[in-house]
């Protein structure tokens, strides 16, 4: 497949603006696809992943604070047992 | 509002430097809760107020800077705040290192306190808290400087309007 048929769905070769990195180089090749490969608004599985260890992480959180385990329990009276 | 590229390279300075520093001073921190958890007498005493000149004189600084600059530098490049996922979680997690480090200054207080007052063997569970919490804002600020580097895929709904309005009022 030539790549021009391969990169025309990226947003690289649709908007010039997402061709830019951080710095203001330029992207191509692989790090272009890297950065553009999904469709705009659909939400990348590493970020559905990110966000189901986050909820874990909230609910153990709020199962501690609950339990009475809370950060208070560190401070003041709470640090004397 | 894209910064002037002279612009851009001294934030970016300023970001790593930061936040890398950062890091290093959690690194510190984390080490001077492990002996202060692991030793009694003289080393336990002297590594709990050394954590309290070193959270309030170079960490809050540090973490207050990185999130400050960071913000800075996404709305002055082309990345944007909200544009990129791996933006928002970067943003995300140093907001939760900047609200778990101000809440663990009471205990880094405290702990300075019992060192000096001789009352640390009653602060037990709050020394244990110190190694947990530097562990965890390790992994978190490692997670985040792997985000900077790799700047995984994944455009927001926001991004994709904001860069075709851009594209529209370009032509």
């Amino acid at each position: 497949m030539p790549l021009r048929m391969k990169l025309v769905d990226t947003y690289c070769l649709d908007i010039e603006t997402e061709c830019l990195d951080k710095y203001g180089h330029r992207l191509r090749g692989d790090e272009t696809m890297t950065v553009t490969k999904n469709k705009a608004g659909e939400m990348p599985r590493w970020v559905k992943v990110f966000i189901g260890i986050g909820v874990a992480a909230l609910a153990v959180v709020a199962f501690a604070v609950l339990s009475g385990h809370g950060p208070w329990q560190h401070m003041g009276m709470g640090g004397m047992h | 509002m894209v910064l002037p590229m002279w612009w851009r390279k001294l934030v970016l300075t300023l970001h790593v430097t930061s936040s890398v520093g950062f890091v290093g001073a959690v690194a510190a921190f984390l080490a001077l809760a492990v002996a202060g958890l692991v030793t009694d007498g003289p080393l336990a005493s002297a590594a709990y107020p050394s954590m309290q000149i070193v959270t309030w004189w170079v960490i809050v600084p540090l973490a207050a800077s990185t999130l400050l600059i960071g913000v800075l530098q996404s709305i002055g490049t082309p990345w944007g705040l909200v544009r990129y996922y791996w933006v928002i979680i970067k943003l995300a997690l140093t907001l939760l290192a900047l609200a778990v480090l101000m809440l663990q200054t009471q205990s880094v207080d405290m702990l300075a306190q019992a060192a000096l007052g001789g009352t640390l063997t009653e602060h037990a569970s709050t020394r244990f808290s110190m190694v947990l919490h530097g562990t965890g804002g390790i992994v978190v600020l490692l997670i985040a400087t792997v985000l900077s580097v790799y700047k995984p895929r994944g455009m927001t709904r926001h991004g994709a309007r904001a860069i075709s309005a851009e594209r529209m009022s370009a032509t």
